[in-house]
C-alpha cells in the first residue's frame, strides 16, 4: 500500500469531528476524516441516506444549517484536496507512535462487508498521521432492568436513530423511560410518526420541567422552543411522569407490557404505586456515555465525570496530555452537539498552533468561553438528571446484566460474595460480563455500578476504566490481520 | 471485635501473591491445617494468571525436572482437586500437535518417542487421520501427535475458587495490600510490612510471579525472575469448531528456546465460552505494554494456516501478559537457605497455571516439614548464586 | 422491473420489502419482524437494541457475509439475508461441526 501521510487524522464525523476537520483544513492542514458511518453528521445529525432518498427537507432539524454549512465546507475542502474523507470506515487500532517520525499509523477496515457496493468498496487499510483528533462520540447509557433483553426493548437513541436514519417507527404503542431531556424528542418523534406514546417515565424529580428540559434537549428532529414543545406533548397527549421508573418488562418472545412504579429520591421503588401498560416498544435511556476505547488506547488519562461516566481528561485547549493527540465532543464529557462543535474547532486550532501554524488567540478564547458556558449547562443538566443511587435495587437475581455473555445479576452477586470479586475488573474476570461481542459498551457502566454497590462504595475511575478499555476498537477479520503479516516489519 | 489472628495479622504462613501459584499454595497450606494469610498488591488474579491461556500441558515437555513436576501436577489436578474440576472449568480435552513439513514430522516423531519413554501418553496420528480429531484442520499438514493428558482450566476461576476454599479453611486474603519490606529477626524473616500495617508469620512464601525478583530484593537476596511477553488473540464466539488444543510442532522448540527474539507459534483452542484463543508469542522486551501489530499479524496468519476456516472469523480483542522466567527456564520452588523462614514459589514461565497445583502442594509439605513428594533440588532458589560466583 | 420489485430483499427465502434509505434492521422491523437470532446460552431471541452498531444484538448473515449488524447495513435490492446467527461461512461444515462427536481417544 502506498504511504498516505496526513497532518491530522480526525476520527468521527459527528458534530465534533466535522468541526475539527473543517477547521483544521481551513488553516492549511491536510486532514483525513475517518468515520464508521455512511454520511457525515454522527448521531445528532443522522439523516436518511441521501444517495437513496435525495436531499430531504430538514427544516425541522435543529441546527441543520450548522450542519449543512460544515458539510459544504467539507465538500469544498475535499475538492481542494485538503480533506480526505473516508466514510464506512472503522478505525480498529492506533499503532504506537513511531519514534523515528513521531507519527502514528491508523489501521482501518470496512464498517461492514455486505450491502450496497459503494459502501463496501475497498478502502485504504492504513493511513499515517502527525496529529490525531479523537471525536468518537458515545452511545446511550443503559441500566439493566428485568426483561430488558426482550425484542422490542431498545435504547432510546436507537429508537431515534431508526426514525432519523431509516424513517422507521419501532412499534405502535411505546413507553420511553430513563432520565434526561433526550427522552422528550424520542417520545415526540414517535408520536409525530404515528405511534402512541403511553408515557415518558423520568426517574428524576423535575420541577418546571418543560422550559428547562426542552431547552436542553436541542431537539434535532424539531427545533422547538419550550412552549411549542409543551404544545406538542399536549397535542399527542403524552403523559410525563417524574420519579417514575420501569420496574419490569413483560413478554414471551417480544415486549407485551411493562410495570412502572414511583421511586423516592434515592430511586427506591415505592410499594403500591405499580402500573401496568400494554406496549410493543420500550425506549430506555439514562443519558449518554462516551466511547473511550480510542483515548484509552493512546494512553490518555480518564476521570469520572459529574454524571458518573468515564470521560477523557483534556486541558482547556483539548490537549489529551499525550503529545499530538487531542480529544473533542462527548468523549471529554457528555454535553450535547453545540459543545461538541466548539470543542472540535478548538482542538483543530490547538493542533495547528502546536505544529507551528499561526492562529488567532481571540478565536481560541472565544471558543473557550463558549465551551465553559456549555459545560456549565451540561453540569446543571447532569445534576438535575442523576442516575438514581439505589438503582441496583431494581435488579432480580435472574435479570440479565451482560446481554452478550448472558450474565445475570445473581451471577455477579455470587462472584462477589463467594469469590471476593470486589471491583469491576475482577467481576469481569470471574463472571464474564463485558467479555462478549460488544466488549462492555452496553453493560460497562452498569457493571461498574454493581461492583461498587456490592462493596458498599462509590464506583471508582478504575472500575469504569476496566470496562472502557478495549484493545481492538472494533472486531477485525483474522484474514485482515494476517494480511499485515507481509507488509510490516519488526 | 477483630483480633490480630482473626484478620490474619498473625499467621502460620504468609503467601505473597494471589495468582494461581499463590492460590494453590494457600489452599494446600490451609488444607494441611496451617493458618494462612494471602497478600496481594492488586486484586486477586491481577497478575499474569489473568493474562494467559490456562493450558495444562505435558505435550511441550521433555524429560527432566519440569516434566516430573508437570506429571506430578497433573496428578494433583486430577486427584486432589478433582472434586472442584467443574468450578474452574477443568476440561481434559487433549492436545494435538501438528507438523507442516516432512522434516518437522520427523522431529515430532522423534520427540514422541522420547516423551513416551519418559512416561507421557501420546498417540502418533498420520496426516490422513488428523480430521478425525479436528474436522476443520488444514489439509496440508504432514503428521500429528495426540496427547490425551493435555487439559485446560479457566485460570481466573482457579485462583478465585482455590482462594475461596482456602478462606473456608480459615485463610485470610487481603487484596490491595502490597508487601513493601520484610520484618527480620537476625537472618530470618518473621513478617512483612505493608502500607496497611505489619503481618507476622514464621513462614513466608514469595509467590509474586514475574515480580518475585522484587520481593527477593526486599529480602536482600537475588532471585532472577524476568518477564517474557506473550500476546493472545481472542475471536468472536463460535459454535464448537475446535475440539482440542492444537499447536504446531515448532511451538515446542520455542518453549524450550532461550532466544530473546520474537517467536510466534500458534496454539489454537476453543474455550467454554465459545471464543477461540490464538496464542501466543514469546519475546523478551521487559515490561513493555505497547501493542505489537507484527505479533498479532503473525498469530492470525499462523492460526489460519492451521485452520483455514478461521479466515473470515473476527478477532474481538487481544491481551498480553508477562511470563515469569528464570535463566535456566526452571521455576524456583522451596525454602531459601539465605533467609530462614522464606520460601519461593515463582518463575514458572509459560506453565505456571498447569504447575500451580503441584507447586502449592509441594510448598505446603516443605513448610510443614514432611518430605516432599518430589525432590526440590533442581528448583533450589539459591542455585543462581553459584552461577554468579 | 418496476420500482417495487427492485425494492425487495430475500430473507430466508421469503421476499422482504424495504424503503429507500432503510437499514436491513429497519426493513425487518417494518415487516413486523422484531427478532432474528437467538443467544448462544439461553436461546433468547434478539433483534435491534442500540440501533447504532454498538451492541451486536442484531447480527445476521447478508450475502454470505456472517455476523453483519442489521442496524448499520443499508438495505439493497436483491440482498440475501439469513437469520439465525450462523457463524461459519460454509453451512455444510458448520453442520458437521455441530454434530461432530469428540473422536474416540485411544492410546496404546
Ligand atoms: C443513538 C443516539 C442518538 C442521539 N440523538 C440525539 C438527539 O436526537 N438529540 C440530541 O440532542 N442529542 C442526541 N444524541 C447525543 C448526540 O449524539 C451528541 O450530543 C453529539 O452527537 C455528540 O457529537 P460527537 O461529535 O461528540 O459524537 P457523535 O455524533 O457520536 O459522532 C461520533 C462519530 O465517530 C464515529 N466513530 C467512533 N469511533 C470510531 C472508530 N473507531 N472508527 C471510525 N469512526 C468512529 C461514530 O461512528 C460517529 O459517527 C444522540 C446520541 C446517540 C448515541
Ligand atoms: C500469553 C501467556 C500465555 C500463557 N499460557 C499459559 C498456559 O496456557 N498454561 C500455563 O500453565 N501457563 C501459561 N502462562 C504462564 C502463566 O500465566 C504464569 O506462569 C502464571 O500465571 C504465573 O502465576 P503466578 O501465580 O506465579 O503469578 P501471577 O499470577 O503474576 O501472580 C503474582 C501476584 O503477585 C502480586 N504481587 C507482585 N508484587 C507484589 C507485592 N510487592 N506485594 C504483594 N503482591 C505482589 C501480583 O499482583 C500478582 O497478583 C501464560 C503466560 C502468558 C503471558
Ligand atoms: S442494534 Fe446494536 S448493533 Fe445493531
Amino acid at each position: 500500500m502506498t504511504d498516505r501521510v496526513f497532518d491530522i487524522g480526525v476520527i468521527g464525523a459527528g458534530p465534533a469531528g466535522l468541526a475539527a476537520a473543517t477547521a483544521a483544513a481551513s488553516v492549511g492542514l491536510s486532514v483525513v476524516l475517518i468515520d464508521a458511518g455512511s454520511q457525515p453528521g454522527g448521531q445528532y445529525w443522522r439523516h436518511p441516506d441521501e444517495q437513496q432518498v435525495g436531499e430531504t427537507d430538514h427544516a425541522g432539524h435543529h441546527d441543520w444549517t450548522t450542519f449543512t454549512t460544515m458539510r459544504s465546507a467539507l465538500h469544498t475542502a475535499m475538492e481542494a484536496g485538503h480533506i480526505t474523507y473516508l466514510p464506512d470506515t472503522q478505525l480498529w487500532l492506533i499503532d504506537p507512535v513511531k519514534e523515528a517520525t513521531a507519527r502514528r499509523t491508523l489501521r482501518l477496515t470496512n464498517s461492514y462487508t455486505a450491502g450496497p457496493e459503494q459502501h463496501i468498496a475497498r478502502r485504504p487499510t492504513e493511513v499515517t498521521v502527525d496529529q490525531l483528533i479523537l471525536c468518537p462520540g458515545g452511545y446511550d447509557r443503559q441500566l439493566p432492568v428485568p426483561g430488558w433483553d426482550l425484542p422490542g426493548v431498545m435504547a432510546a437513541g436507537g429508537v431515534q436513530a431508526l426514525l432519523k436514519g431509516s424513517r422507521t417507527v419501532a412499534g405502535r404503542r411505546a413507553i420511553i423511560a430513563g432520565t434526561g431531556p433526550f427522552l422528550l424528542p424520542v417520545a415526540v418523534g414517535l408520536a409525530e410518526a404515528g405511534a402512541e406514546v403511553v408515557s415518558i417515565c423520568e426517574a428524576g424529580a423535575i420541577r418546571n420541567w418543560l422550559p428547562h428540559v426542552a431547552a436542553a434537549a436541542q431537539v434535532p428532529s424539531k427545533g422547538l422552543e419550550g412552549a411549542q414543545y409543551a404544545a406538542l406533548m399536549a397535542k399527542h397527549r403524552i403523559p410525563y411522569r417524574s420519579r417514575t421508573i420501569i420496574r419490569a418488562i413483560h413478554g414471551e418472545t417480544s415486549v407485551e407490557a411493562v410495570t412502572t412504579c414511583k421511586v423516592d429520591s434515592s430511586g427506591t421503588p415505592i410499594a403500591g404505586t405499580e402500573r401496568r401498560y400494554e406496549v410493543d416498544v420500550v425506549g430506555l435511556g439514562w443519558g449518554f456515555t462516551p466511547s473511550l476505547e480510542l483515548p484509552v488506547m493512546v494512553g490518555a488519562q480518564t476521570r469520572r465525570d459529574v454524571d458518573g461516566s468515564l470521560v477523557a481528561v483534556v486541558d482547556d485547549q483539548q490537549r489529551s496530555g499525550i503529545p499530538g493527540v487531542y480529544i473533542a465532543g462527548e468523549a471529554t464529557g457528555v454535553g450535547g452537539a453545540s459543545m461538541a462543535v466548539a470543542e472540535g474547532k478548538l482542538a483543530a486550532l490547538t493542533a495547528a498552533a502546536d505544529s507551528g501554524r499561526p492562529i488567532s488567540p481571540r478565536d481560541v478564547s472565544r471558543l473557550q468561553h463558549k465551551i465553559k458556558r456549555f459545560r456549565g449547562f451540561a453540569v446543571a443538566m447532569h445534576t438535575a438528571h442523576p442516575v438514581p443511587e439505589a438503582w441496583t435495587g431494581w435488579l432480580e437475581p435472574e435479570t440479565v446484566v451482560c446481554r452478550c455473555e448472558e450474565v445475570n445479576y445473581g451471577d455477579l452477586c455470587t462472584a462477589h460474595e463467594e469469590l471476593q470479586a470486589d471491583d469491576a475488573r475482577t467481576l469481569k474476570l470471574v463472571a464474564r460480563p463485558g467479555m462478549g461481542w460488544c466488549q462492555g459498551r452496553v453493560c460497562g457502566y452498569a457493571i461498574a455500578g454493581i461492583a461498587a454497590s456490592l462493596c458498599g462504595r462509590e464506583p471508582s475511575e478504575e472500575d469504569l476504566r476496566s470496562q472502557g478499555k478495549r484493545t481492538l476498537a472494533s472486531p477485525v477479520a483474522l484474514s485482515d490481520l494476517a494480511a499485515l503479516n507481509n507488509e510490516i516489519h519488526l | 471485635m477483630t483480633t490480630a489472628v482473626e484478620s490474619g495479622r498473625t499467621a502460620d504462613v504468609i503467601v505473597i501473591g494471589a495468582g494461581a501459584v499463590g492460590a494453590a499454595t494457600a489452599y494446600f497450606a490451609a488444607r494441611a491445617g496451617l493458618r494462612v494469610t494471602v497478600l496481594d498488591s492488586g486484586p486477586l488474579a491481577g497478575g499474569t494468571s489473568s493474562a494467559c491461556e490456562g493450558n495444562i500441558l505435558v505435550s511441550d515437555k521433555e524429560a527432566g525436572p519440569e516434566l516430573d513436576l508437570s506429571l506430578y501436577s497433573q496428578k494433583i489436578w486430577r486427584e486432589d482437586l478433582a472434586e472442584f474440576a467443574d468450578l474452574f472449568e477443568f476440561e481434559s480435552k487433549g492436545g494435538l500437535v501438528v507438523a507442516a513439513s516432512e522434516r518437522s514430522a520427523q522431529s515430532l516423531h522423534d520427540l514422541t518417542e522420547r516423551q513416551r519413554a519418559s512416561g507421557i501418553q501420546v498417540t502418533n496420528v498420520p496426516a490422513n487421520s488428523l480430521t478425525d480429531y479436528e474436522p476443520h484442520i488444514s489439509k496440508k499438514l504432514t503428521a500429528g501427535a495426540f496427547y490425551p493428558e493435555d487439559a485446560q482450566v479457566q485460570p481466573m476461576l482457579v485462583v478465585a475458587h482455590l482462594l475461596r476454599l482456602a478462606r473456608e479453611l480459615g485463610a485470610f486474603v487481603h487484596t490491595r495490600t502490597p508487601v513493601t519490606g520484610f520484618i527480620r529477626k537476625g537472618a530470618a524473616a518473621i513478617g512483612v510490612q505493608t502500607p496497611q500495617g505489619d503481618f507476622h508469620a514464621p513462614s513466608i512464601v514469595n509467590a509474586a510471579g514475574t515480580w518475585a525478583g522484587n520481593i527477593a530484593d526486599l529480602a536482600g537476596i537475588h532471585v532472577p525472575v524476568l518477564p517474557r511477553r506473550g500476546f493472545v488473540l481472542v475471536t468472536e464466539p463460535l459454535p464448537v469448531t475446535i475440539h482440542h488444543k492444537v499447536y504446531a510442532a515448532e511451538y515446542v522448540d520455542n518453549v524450550l528456546s532461550s532466544d530473546a527474539g520474537l517467536q510466534t507459534s500458534p496454539v489454537v483452542e476453543g474455550t467454554d465460552s465459545g471464543t477461540v484463543l490464538i496464542g501466543s508469542s514469546r519475546e523478551r522486551v521487559g515490561f513493555d505494554r505497547t501493542v505489537s501489530l507484527p505479533v498479532l499479524a503473525a498469530l492470525a496468519a499462523k492460526a489460519i494456516d492451521l485452520f483455514p476456516v478461521l479466515e473470515d472469523i473476527k478477532a474481538i480483542r487481544h491481551y498480553h501478559g508477562f511470563r515469569p522466567y528464570c535463566p535456566d527456564h526452571l521455576p524456583v520452588i522451596g525454602p531459601d537457605p539465605r533467609v530462614p523462614g522464606l520460601w519461593h514459589a515463582a518463575g514458572h514461565e509459560g506453565a505456571g497455571i498447569g504447575l500451580s497445583a503441584g507447586t502449592g502442594k509441594l510448598i505446603a509439605q516443605s513448610i510443614i516439614g514432611i518430605s516432599t513428594d518430589l525432590p526440590l533440588g533442581s528448583f533450589a532458589p539459591e542455585r543462581f548464586e553459584q552461577v554468579l560466583t | 422491473m418496476n420500482n417495487n420489485d427492485e425494492r425487495l430483499m430475500d430473507c430466508d427465502g421469503a421476499p422482504l420489502p424495504y424503503e429507500p434509505g432503510q437499514s436491513i434492521g429497519a426493513a425487518l422491523m417494518n415487516a413486523g419482524i422484531t427478532s432474528w437470532r437467538t443467544t448462544r446460552k439461553d436461546g433468547k431471541p434478539r433483534g435491534l437494541f442500540c440501533g447504532i452498531g454498538v451492541c451486536y444484538d442484531c447480527l445476521l448473515t447478508v450475502d454470505g457475509q456472517v455476523n453483519q449488524r442489521a442496524c448499520v447495513v443499508p438495505a439493497t435490492s436483491g440482498a440475501k439475508i439469513e437469520t439465525g446467527g450462523r457463524v461459519l461461512k460454509d453451512t455444510a461444515i458448520q453442520k458437521e461441526t455441530d454434530k461432530a462427536a469428540r473422536p474416540e481417544e485411544s492410546h496404546d
